[in-house]
């Protein structure tokens, strides 16, 4: 009998050698007393703006907090839309409705999962302030055509980079199509911190520094206890920013191995297509293959296929079971199914298998071969 | 400030966090082995014990104090057309919470001494809208807790307590016995600042209730609303505790008691050495009303006529200090258009022009807080005093 082989793998991510890290960050902030958005946060913006080449790098708590400090810098708020995909991870739409804005939703392409430009061009109202489209998985959002479409509507774009740091879109690192992108440094991404944080990048100075204001309560950016802004606490810990410092000039070496481990899976099931169909040849090309955060591919039977896997000892996860437009939280929009179909088919077939640095070849065949045995 | 002057920083914790490695080492390891970096068993643990320590039935950890009283307002109900009442001297959060959660917060005058919400006050702020009261714990002591509740109750409003500086106060019931402070109405909080009686080494927080199904909806709502496997059912956010605050955390709550009675030492340090400077300064209010907690000093708060030339002053010699808060609520500007917020609040003015805070944690030395005192005695030309050991 061999041990289950578990989705996150959370267990194998850090090793002995990271305790040693861990331990010499948290050392070292305690000895500084120095705690939050501090000298480390400043020092990782400004290695995170470097990296990117956009002009400022903001650090907040998290990347589902750096996206609503985004929409509430913009002035977005009630009575105003924005347009976001059908599916997603909850926090490309939640942001939109903790400001005070609707959320309003439009199907995906197909084979990337990602907004539909002519979807989102048919959603735009006089209502409407800025697209807000998500890189998923491993996909890119068509940056380029939704560019054009903000263009030409005069609206704002947001881009939810949150899985995608070190990622170049068409030739331009990603978080850098829109008027602001975003980063998530939850533990699970490629670039994990060891607690939850998240990043702003934009080019644009005013931006920039409402959401410097907005991220520690709207205070003056001089002046203690001088607040010009109904804020927020969304502030980066120095013990987060201290190790992903440490951990950054590791995010290239991260990225090529969930780039081999993906070739192993993309050339084990392949052949296996239509019955299991492996996200699209290059990760639809956009991200020029740089960037893989989670391996999902869709099974017709996915449920059966699932249950098959977890018998054979390989836990998956589905990413995501109900569209956005479906999920009891924005029941009140008033959606029914059938509105979306792209998104609704792919809730329904949508698998993500095991994906992380410290998975080896083996174990990835040993997830193709118990696949295999089930289509066979 | 000369070169050879020591400096006597607002706050520093590194003395008890070497005090506290050998403990802290082991749960750090453990965490990096699990490889669980966020809302883990730590974090369970943790809750646990912050609830048997305050005897709340639930306690929900989350990323800061700020997120626990929006947590804790969204999940009690409060939204769009409800007024809650907040006192006009407090940290800005005790009235943003309010405006996160859609609802609109009644700035009303505080009590002298205390600087907790004036019962009085708040009675005549009541309007058919009014949903809630908030009371704020400020510095050492809470608000007349028994005297809120019995006006909360007369109303039918909820009682929301921002106890984030509360942790260890204890105030006495009616009954007898006592009821740890953010435990006296429907939910309270307690935030895990670094400076705080209970201090992380980053930002978290946690909501303190006995209400099971309020801490079930903060318990979603702090990931995004999950109610398990993605199906998301309310709107939330990431408000996650991190392990490794969790850990450093419970590593201090094991010394929680020790660190308090350590910050009453010097506290009466303090107040005998300021004694001397006479009347320019004022030490803090002793003795609480009879309805109010013991006593538990977060922060130790002077008031003096000549507060920003002090502080000036202070910060010339090295010594680091915070105006606990310079302006009333009300004159914040982004509050400013709040209806209501051009009432007159003289206490909270007061305090605002005169209140400031000296340095106070476990780590401070006596040979520090004599050199506070003797910089305070030396700007107000009063004598030096006695030399303590």
């Amino acid at each position: 009998m061999t041990a289950t082989l578990t989705y996150h793998g959370w267990d194998r991510r850090y090793g002995a050698a990271a305790a040693d890290e861990v331990l010499a960050v948290v050392r070292e902030v305690a000895e500084s007393d120095e705690f939050i958005l501090k000298s480390r946060a400043l020092a990782l913006e400004t290695a995170i703006a470097a990296r990117t080449g956009a002009a400022h790098a903001v650090a907040c708590a998290s990347g589902t907090g750096a996206l609503t400090l985004v929409l509430t810098a913009l002035g977005i708020g009630p009575g105003e839309e924005v347009i976001t995909p059908a599916f997603s991870f909850v926090a490309s739409a939640s942001p939109i409705a903790l400001v005070g804005a609707k959320p309003v939703f439009a199907d995906v392409d197909e084979d990337t999962a990602t907004l539909d430009p002519a979807a989102a061009a048919a959603a735009v109202t006089v209502r409407t302030r800025a697209v807000l489209p998500a890189h998923l998985f491993s996909c890119a959002a068509p940056m380029a055509s939704l560019r054009a479409l903000a263009d030409r509507h005069g609206l704002a774009l947001v881009e939810d980079s949150a899985v995608s740091l070190g990622a170049l879109v068409d030739g331009r690192a990603a978080g850098r199509h829109g008027d602001a992108g975003v980063f998530s440094f939850y533990p699970g991404k490629p670039l994990g911190g060891i607690g939850d944080g998240g990043m702003v990048i934009t080019d644009s100075e005013p931006l920039a520094t409402a959401v410097r204001m907005l991220r520690n309560h709207g205070q003056d950016l001089a002046v203690r206890f001088l607040h010009h802004r109904v804020g927020f606490n969304c502030r980066m810990d120095e013990l987060v920013a201290g190790y992903l410092l440490r951990a950054l000039p590791r995010l290239d070496g991260a990225l090529a191995s969930r780039r081999a481990l993906a070739s192993r899976y993309e050339s084990r099931l392949r052949p296996l297509a239509p019955a299991v169909v492996p996200p699209p040849a290059g990760f639809g090309g956009r991200f020029d293959g740089r960037s893989v955060y989670s391996y999902v591919v869709r099974a017709a039977d996915r449920e059966r296929l699932r249950a098959h896997l977890l018998r054979r000892g390989v836990q998956t996860a589905v990413y995501y079971p109900r569209p956005l437009h479906l999920q009891p939280v924005f029941a009140s929009l008033g959606y029914r199914a059938g509105a979306f179909p792209v998104a609704e088919r792919l809730a329904a077939t949508s698998l993500a298998l095991p994906l992380y640095p410290g998975l080896t070849p083996s174990e990835v065949d040993r997830v193709c071969d118990a696949i295999a045995e089930w289509y066979s | 400030m000369s070169a050879r002057e020591p400096t006597v920083p607002f706050f520093s914790g590194a003395a008890s966090i070497r005090r506290d490695w050998a403990e802290l080492e082991p749960r750090i390891r453990e965490i990096t082995a699990r490889g669980v970096f966020t809302c883990g068993p730590v974090v369970a643990e943790l809750e646990a014990a912050v609830g048997a320590y305050t005897g709340a039935r639930q306690a929900v950890a989350c990323n800061n104090g700020t997120d626990a009283l929006i947590l804790t307002l969204r999940a009690a109900g409060i939204g769009p057309g409800d007024e809650v009442i907040v006192p006009a001297y407090s940290f800005f959060a005790s009235a943003s919470c309010v405006l996160h959660a859609g609802a609109q917060p009644v700035l009303v005058d505080v009590l002298p001494g205390s600087y907790a919400m004036d019962v009085e006050r708040a009675a005549a702020a009541i309007t058919p809208r009014t949903r809630a009261i908030m009371p704020v714990h400020l510095f050492s002591q809470t608000a007349d807790l028994v005297a809120l509740c019995e006006l909360a109750d007369a109303y039918g409003l909820q009682v929301i307590e921002d106890s984030a500086e509360a942790i260890g106060m204890r105030v006495e019931r009616p009954g007898g016995g006592h009821r740890h402070a953010g435990l006296w109405g429907r939910a309270g909080v307690l935030s895990f600042f670094p400076t705080k009686t209970l201090g992380a080494l980053g930002d978290a927080g946690m909501v303190l209730t006995d209400d099971e199904s309020l801490a079930a909806a903060v318990r979603r709502m702090r990931v995004h609303g999950d109610g398990g496997a993605y199906h998301w059912q309310e709107l939330g956010w990431n408000s996650r505790c991190d392990e490794l605050q969790a850990a450093v955390l419970l590593t201090r709550l094991a010394r929680l008691d020790e660190d308090i009675a350590r910050r009453a030492a010097l506290v009466e340090l303090y107040n005998a050495r300021l004694a001397s400077v006479g009347p320019a300064v004022a030490t803090p209010w002793q003795a609480p009303a009879k309805r109010q907690s013991n006593l538990v000093w977060y922060v130790y708060l002077i008031e003096t006529d000549r507060r920003d030339e002090l502080v000036a002053h202070l910060a010339e010699h090295g010594v680091g200090t915070e105006v606990y808060y310079p302006r009333p609520l009300s004159r914040q500007p982004c509050l400013r258009s709040l209806p209501g917020a051009s009432q007159p609040v003289p206490v909270a003015e007061a305090a605002s022009a005169h209140a400031v805070a000296l340095p106070l944690y476990p780590d401070l030395t006596h040979e520090q807080v004599d050199r506070v005192c003797d910089l305070v005695a030396a700007f107000h030309g009063a004598s030096r005093g006695s030399a303590a050991s």
